[in-house]
């Protein structure tokens, strides 16, 4: 590489070392300096390894229905357009600007205690149903925060897929069935897979939602956060920041491996 | 154009590409000043890699010698030699409107606005653009867009131009008529001038020499008529125009002969068993006329002529060209006479 | 003409999440300004919720929009040159690079923010000054914009009109501030928009990152959302939408604009 090209690198590369590949060697070093069992307290300590798999579940549940429900919408919108189509994709795309606590807080106002939901099913004499602060409510916020992601993106790859690939299989007999697994599918593997990863690694780091909801659902995050504040306990947040790191790492990884593979595929 | 024109002298320059691959093969080639040289082959045969390491984008492998005059250049970077280029793509500044486009090269050196204003306006003129000055490139046509950049690389008065298949962009009919306005436009420069394409009507129209090569290096070297007329390699003469193959057995080479069934014609020895003949240069006849005798199997009317396919007994079907009046039709027995001083001798190098 | 190929049942799921995804911002706007939301519009219209937000947490609107705009300049100053550099080095050592830098974004946002305090947790006036929080939103929002102006930078019309304003005798600057730069302007201002997005709502790094004296606009909503009533907490929240979101329409508007200027 050109020297003048280091040169250019120089600022980015100091900033990123001083200010997160230091520290976080430094957090990653953290249990070891105690005990290097402290790494596994993930499998060892019940508490923690039930707040690791119910992040895991969490987000894969998420995430699966963000991909049906946002494929559904995101193709809907993005294939033909009607008035007000850009109104509606603009809407439904707004939540991703907001904090994580907003949507919490949408949640409460939904089926908390004043909820619009726990009205409603007060009225029909179903009793006062506040499901908010429980695994269902802290499952609607993370929908409500993963879906816009989905739309915008099957929206977007709606719009660019290659109108003649699909005429042409039709032209050929295929019907319907054919075309969406045949052609979409196809065309929208990699949008599915991107979108797979984001949904995925944001769900699994989310913090503030179940924060604010105080939910009852333990996720990962909320414990590590306890750790920290309640119990001043640096090296046992460390380890499971480390842990949780590596799983939402790894499903990325796993997402890129398959582009490559399907990259390389289709040639 | 003040400055006189430089000559190019190219000494083994070869190029290596980091993964192995051989680019570029020694190539010895000099330029004349104020030469228009064509670099004439498929893609892949190196010809747009010897003109950005003339131009310097490219690095010559070690012991390859580029001059200007008597000038080396070899080591000086691309912003130093005062080349100009003309891209495939024009690759214009799309934020800067023509004029600043055109006058760039002269803005960087720090020419003093009132020069720069008329160089630019000159070009203008001379490129017909003049209403077009404060358009973006965006608002062109492909034509325009490439006059522009044609007078862009020849604002700063460089010493070679540069041209990378400057036509290719073009929808047929508009590169027949800006390669003639090209070529005049060359000329008027009178700048020493490297044209690199695959077209070979266009090279023979431009150049004053041309270089055809094939995989990597320079197969032959000429002005184009003789490279067309008196090819030395049968990778020329094809690629030049069309050619039929004919071949002969070995008996009738030993004999200095070539036979089609019943007829016969001399045909020294020493043009090998394997003969090449243009279209053009192959007379088809009634049948009853002495000739090679044959069987017309297709025929494509092309407007100004006709391109019949022949059968000939024992051979590939031959491409005979002829004027748009002739009445052979598919089906027709014709006869084809073949004057032997037309034949390609290629011998055996094939 | 093409036949309609809409189905009856995306058309039906589309209009549920529409409802899900709208009511509740409907339920906040209204919270925001009725007198008491268990008795909804019945108890009439007033202000004094978003007033009492105002003198409460007004300072935090400020400050988030500063540092956004503050962590905006900052990637573009030292990420525009090295995407330049990373689009120029195709080698696997630049690629593994781009992928180091995107890390921030896969760990949790709490583990950086962890990091962070482990290491300069010391600094006193570093630790509690708005830069600490700077310097996490640029972390987590640099990759960001280096992908996108990378991507940019390696396109083939832009290498051409590199080698050509080379061949002009442009030495680097002159390339790189005149022609390169104006011509990856888009793709530095759809960067640019993620980033300030993305800062404006970031939390689970900040709560990590901030004190008392140094709070984000998200920060505050949740502060509010624990110790306020409900009213409270949908006139902050209305007050995000207002603020915010023109000021994000504008920006994306503005990227637009550039779009289509600088189109080839």
């Amino acid at each position: 590489m050109k020297s003048s090209h280091r040169l250019l690198l120089l600022p980015v590369a100091i900033f990123f070392m001083a200010f997160w590949l230091l520290p976080v060697s430094r957090l990653l070093i953290l249990p070891a300096e105690q005990d290097w069992r402290l790494y596994f307290v993930f499998l060892t300590e019940a508490r923690y390894a039930w707040s690791l798999i119910n992040t895991l579940g969490l987000s894969i549940g998420v995430t699966l229905v963000t991909l049906v429900l946002g494929a559904a919408v995101g193709l809907y919108l993005g294939r033909q357009p009607f008035p007000g189509r850009q109104l509606l994709l603009s809407i439904l795309t707004l939540p991703l600007s907001f904090p994580g606590v907003i949507i919490g807080f949408f949640m409460i106002l939904l089926a908390g205690r004043q909820g619009l939901v726990t009205d409603i099913t007060q009225a029909l004499g179903l009793g006062r149903f506040s499901f908010a602060y429980g695994l269902a409510g802290l499952f609607l916020a993370y929908l409500y925060f993963s879906l816009p992601r989905a739309i915008a993106a099957y929206a977007a790859a709606a719009q660019s897929m290659d109108k003649s690939v699909e005429e042409a299989a039709r032209s050929l007999g295929a019907r319907r069935w054919h075309i969406i697994r045949d052609v979409w599918m196809v065309q929208l593997e990699s949008t599915t897979s991107a979108c797979a990863a984001i949904v995925f690694a944001t769900a699994m780091g989310a913090f503030g939602t179940a924060f604010t909801l105080s939910s009852q659902f333990e996720v990962l995050p909320i414990t590590i956060y306890s750790e920290f504040t309640n119990f001043a306990n640096f090296t046992l947040a460390a380890s499971l920041s480390i842990t949780l790191g590596l799983f939402t790492w790894f499903a990325l990884f796993l997402t890129r491996r398959k582009e490559t593979v399907a990259g390389v595929a289709s040639q | 154009m003040q400055t006189s024109a430089v000559s190019v002298n190219i000494q083994a320059a070869a190029k290596t590409y980091a993964d192995g691959t051989r680019g570029l093969l020694p190539t010895n080639l000099t330029i004349e000043p104020a030469e228009i040289m064509a670099l004439l082959g498929p893609s892949g045969c190196g010809k747009t890699t010897l003109l950005r390491i003339i131009a310097g984008l490219e690095t010559v492998d070690k012991g390859g010698c580029i001059r200007f005059d008597d000038r080396d250049v070899t080591s000086l970077p691309v912003e130093k030699r005062q080349v100009g280029m003309v891209f495939q793509h024009y690759a214009l500044f799309p934020h800067l409107s023509v004029a600043a486009n055109i006058g760039y090269g002269l803005k960087v050196r720090g020419v003093d606005q009132t020069r720069q204003r008329k160089v630019v306006g000159d070009l203008l003129d001379l490129v017909q653009l003049q209403e077009h000055a404060h358009k973006r490139p965006t608002d062109l046509s492909g034509g325009q867009r490439q006059r522009v950049a044609l007078a862009r690389a020849v604002a700063a008065e460089p010493k070679v131009l540069l041209l990378d298949e400057p036509l290719t962009a073009l929808d047929a009919k508009l590169k027949e008529s800006l390669r003639d306005e090209l070529g005049q436009l060359l000329r008027r420069l009178s700048i020493t001038a490297v044209y690199v394409t695959h077209d070979q009507k266009e090279a023979m129209a431009i150049a004053d020499r041309m270089a055809v090569m094939q995989s990597g290096q320079i197969v032959q070297l000429g002005k184009p008529e003789a490279l067309y007329r008196q090819p030395t390699h049968p990778f020329v003469a094809a690629f030049l125009g069309r050619v039929n193959r004919i071949t002969r057995s070995p008996e009738q080479t030993a004999q200095g002969v070539l036979s089609f069934d019943t007829f016969s014609m001399p045909v020294p020895v020493s043009h090998g068993s394997i003969l090449m003949v243009r279209p053009e240069h192959l007379s088809i006849q009634p049948p009853h006329l002495p000739g090679a005798p044959g069987v017309v199997s297709t025929r494509v009317f092309l407007g100004d002529k006709v391109q019949l396919t022949v059968s000939l007994p024992n051979q590939p079907p031959v491409l005979v060209d002829c004027h748009g009046d002739v009445p052979w039709q598919v089906g027709d027995s014709v006869s084809i006479a073949i004057d032997p001083s037309n034949l390609l001798p290629f011998g055996e190098s094939l | 003409m093409t036949r309609r190929t809409q189905s009856p049942g995306l058309a039906l799921i589309t209009a549920i999440v529409a409802i899900f995804m709208l009511t509740p911002m409907v339920l906040s706007t209204t919270a925001a300004l009725v007198n008491n939301y268990s008795q909804g519009l019945a108890s009439g219209l007033t202000l004094r919720w978003l007033e009492q937000v105002i003198s409460v947490y007004g300072q935090t609107v400020v400050w988030s929009i500063a540092i956004a705009v503050a962590c905006v300049i900052g990637n573009i100053l030292i990420g525009v040159p090295a995407a330049y550099a990373l689009a120029r080095n195709p080698s696997r050592w630049a690629k593994t690079f781009e992928e180091i830098l995107t890390l921030p974004v896969a760990v949790p946002g709490l583990a950086t923010g962890l990091a962070l305090i482990l290491a300069y947790g010391t600094l006193r006036d570093f630790r509690q000054s708005y830069s600490f929080i700077l310097v996490g939103h640029m972390i987590f929002t640099l990759p960001f914009l280096v992908r996108t102006v990378t991507a940019a930078f390696q396109r083939p019309d832009l290498v051409a009109m590199d080698e050509a304003a080379k061949t002009l005798g442009a030495n680097f600057r002159q390339r790189f501030l005149g022609i390169l730069v104006p011509a990856v302007l888009p793709a530095i201002a759809a960067g640019s928009l993620m980033v300030f997005t993305l800062s404006i709502g970031e939390f689970n790094l900040t709560w990590m990152l901030h004190t008392p004296l140094t709070r984000t606009l998200p920060v505050g909503l949740a502060d509010s959302y624990a110790s306020m009533r409900l009213e409270v907490g949908s006139a902050y929240t209305l007050v995000f939408f207002i603020v915010v979101l023109p000021m994000l329409w504008l920006l994306q508007w503005c990227t637009h604009l550039l779009e289509k200027k600088y189109a080839n």
